[in-house]
């Protein structure tokens, strides 16, 4: 937000800015940057499916090590499967569409002159970007970025010796979600904070329009369920670093029983999809409120009884 | 058809960037009559494209779908996903009609204002209540059916086999003529006992282990199923069957085959499938496909998950031999 005692340089304008505007456009580039390589990565593993025993220069080209002759193996496929899931999933639909459409619109359609904290909003850009840098710095790790899909259950992500994908390439995915949740986190508290606080006066929450309504009940998805897959990266981390069992009990792998006892996958099952069906609300519920808007034909106002 | 492929894509993406760019010069510019007047129309085109595709894939591609259930339980999957298909095709059908032609007929113009409309309280509690009736009857429907596979402690009759899988292959266990398999854990694999089977338990005496599936036809099956070391997920597609192999527990589904392998290799929906894929095989140079029941992997197991299957092949009760020989057709009398 600038205040015209403050004099501004390039830095403070364009990079660290802490107006809801430049953020939303930050968060826009960002997003679309990451969606062109997850689309790029869906034409790839699709190129492959459809025509399972041509060769592809275009394999040979990205794919390196990962491929021979221009035929892929078989465990990049599921690795660009598991990235083109979560870069979609996360970093463009969440990221993305909340970061670019909430920050632009909240202070714009509730009467306030920016959000509540322009310095957390900028904090949430930054951990959303190196979220971004390390989920692409995963794809070049040596065998291979995360390989167990976008829902990356365990065992096979606990177990480098499982696919080869779990090993370094699982450990920045987790790294990079960990820091891609905080983000999250601090936009959605922001955005609550925000409509709650900071409606000019006169601007009910009945008198809302409905894509207010929409961001708001997003963010409170998003508080609620984030911090739940948080916990269970948690977890993961701590039974492929530190030896725990949470998800793991009676395995038989490579030759050897593993020491692990009493653990159970359906316990990230759970974990995960706490997150992961909320998730698609956040991904829809702030789409559903821009359309809601867009209807030339007919104005219409949810809670106008409630104000007679 | 790669090419065509390729050209979709270039088209796609100069079309992407020539739509950004207009973005930019948009900006300054409010739609005239004239602009209205065409998305209009485009927008009628659309949907006459959107119907014409609708229409396409429900007819041309029902050849895609799986012949009829295999398996008396799996009618029910079937007719829950026909009732909802016909009730989701009606309001797709409907809605995709009322968006289009009503962008079409009220186009912004000069003259004519946006009506403002309060709201409605009444048509606001139909369009809650009645998708709440339907799902509520869809879901009571569903929840029935998952008791009817999963609940099965009133079978005395059903036939238990353990399933077996590991990084990447499928075994069976028959459970013998006490109709009981013999506790087993992977602290017991040892050297031949791959299955790790507690070889002191009574019940592990009788226990029959093979690499190919034998069901008997109008017997009610329970499945164990077991994984060695990561999730795998035994997926029967058209005895509509799928359940979970985790590793660390052992989890149970039941069904009873309807068909034999013999008997749905006559139904006129399989001989047309198998034709297609004879057509596309001979011109390839291939061998001939013939139909059998599959058991596939459903949860991504490592590189090999996409290849591992096991064969199944339904016979007649009488079909199934009784005692300890060399065949792998095994069956409690």
């Amino acid at each position: 937000m600038s205040d015209h005692h403050h004099k501004e340089t390039f830095v403070t304008k364009y990079i660290f800015s802490q107006d809801h505007k430049m953020i939303s456009k930050q968060f826009l580039v960002t997003g679309m940057f990451m969606g062109i390589i997850g689309v790029f990565m869906s034409m790839l593993f699709r190129m492959q499916i459809a025509w399972p025993e041509k060769s592809f220069s275009i394999f040979e080209a990205f794919l390196g090590p990962h491929q021979t002759d221009g035929i892929m193996n078989p465990d990049i496929y599921l690795a660009l499967v598991t990235i083109h899931g979560t870069i979609m999933v996360f970093f463009v639909l969440t990221a993305g569409l909340s970061g670019t459409f909430s920050n632009l619109l909240i202070p714009l359609q509730i009467g306030a002159r920016d959000m509540a904290s322009g310095f957390l909003n900028m904090i949430s850009y930054w951990l959303f970007f190196v979220s971004s840098v390390i989920m692409v710095i995963s794809l070049f790790v040596e065998a291979g970025p995360a390989s167990a899909g976008w829902t990356i259950y365990p065992p096979l992500s606990a177990l480098p010796q499982a696919i080869p994908g779990s090993g370094a390439g699982m450990t920045l995915w987790l790294v990079s979600m960990a820091i891609f949740i905080a983000s999250s986190l601090i936009g959605s508290l922001n955005y609550i904070v925000t409509v709650l606080n900071l409606r000019t006066k006169g601007m009910k929450m009945t008198r809302l329009p409905l894509t207010m309504w929409a961001f708001f009940v997003t963010a409170i998805i998003g508080v609620v369920s984030f911090p739940v897959l948080l916990s269970a990266a948690l977890l993961l981390i701590f039974d492929r670093s530190f030896g725990t069992s949470f998800y793991l009990s009676d395995i038989f792998i490579s030759g050897e029983v593993l020491h692990y006892q009493g653990g159970s996958p359906v316990l990230f099952e759970h974990l995960f999809w706490f997150l992961g069906h909320p998730e698609v609300y956040i991904v829809l519920l702030p789409a559903l409120g821009i359309t809601s808007k867009s209807s030339l034909h007919i104005q219409e106002n949810l809670f106008l009884d409630i104000e007679r | 058809m790669l090419a065509l492929f390729y050209i979709f894509i270039g088209i796609a993406i100069g079309v992407s960037f020539w739509q950004i760019t207009r973005i930019m010069n948009l900006r300054g510019v409010i739609a005239t009559d004239e602009d209205n007047a065409k998305q209009g129309k485009y927008s009628l085109v659309f949907m006459a494209f959107l119907y014409a595709m609708m229409i396409y894939c429900l007819i041309f591609m029902n050849v895609l779908m799986l012949p009829e259930s295999a398996s008396i339980e799996g009618e029910h999957d079937d007719n829950l996903f026909n009732i909802t298909f016909w009730l989701i095709g009606i309001v797709q059908f409907t809605m995709q009609f009322i968006i289009f032609y009503f962008t079409f007929k009220y186009k912004g113009n000069k003259e004519r204002k946006a009506k403002f409309y309060a709201d409605s309280h009444k048509l606001e509690l139909i369009w809650t209540i009645t998708p709440a009736i339907v799902l509520a009857f869809l879901i009571g429907y569903g929840l029935w059916q998952w008791n009817d596979v999963m609940d099965l402690s009133e079978d005395k009759d059903a036939i238990v086999i353990e399933v077996y899988s590991q990084q990447f292959r499928w075994d069976a266990r028959y459970a013998g003529e006490d109709n009981t398999l013999g506790f087993g854990n992977v602290n017991y694999i040892k050297g031949i006992n791959t299955f790790g089977v507690d070889m002191s338990d009574q019940n592990s005496q009788d226990d029959k282990q093979v690499t190919e599936l034998y069901l008997p036809k109008g017997r009610k099956i329970h499945f164990k199923f077991r994984s060695q070391d990561v999730l795998h997920s035994a997926y029967m597609p058209h005895f509509r069957a799928q359940m979970n192999c985790v590793p660390g527990m052992v989890t149970e589904f039941g069904f009873t085959p309807k068909y034999t392998t013999e008997e749905m290799r006559l139904n006129p929906e399989v001989i047309d499938k198998t034709n297609g894929i004879n057509k596309i095989r001979q011109a390839k140079g291939e061998e001939p496909y013939e139909f059998d029941y599959l058991l596939l992997c459903n949860k991504i197991c490592g590189a090999s998950h996409y290849n591992m299957q096991m064969k199944i092949t339904v016979v007649e009760q009488e079909n199934m031999t009784n005692g300890l020989q060399n065949n792998q057709h095994w069956l409690p009398l």
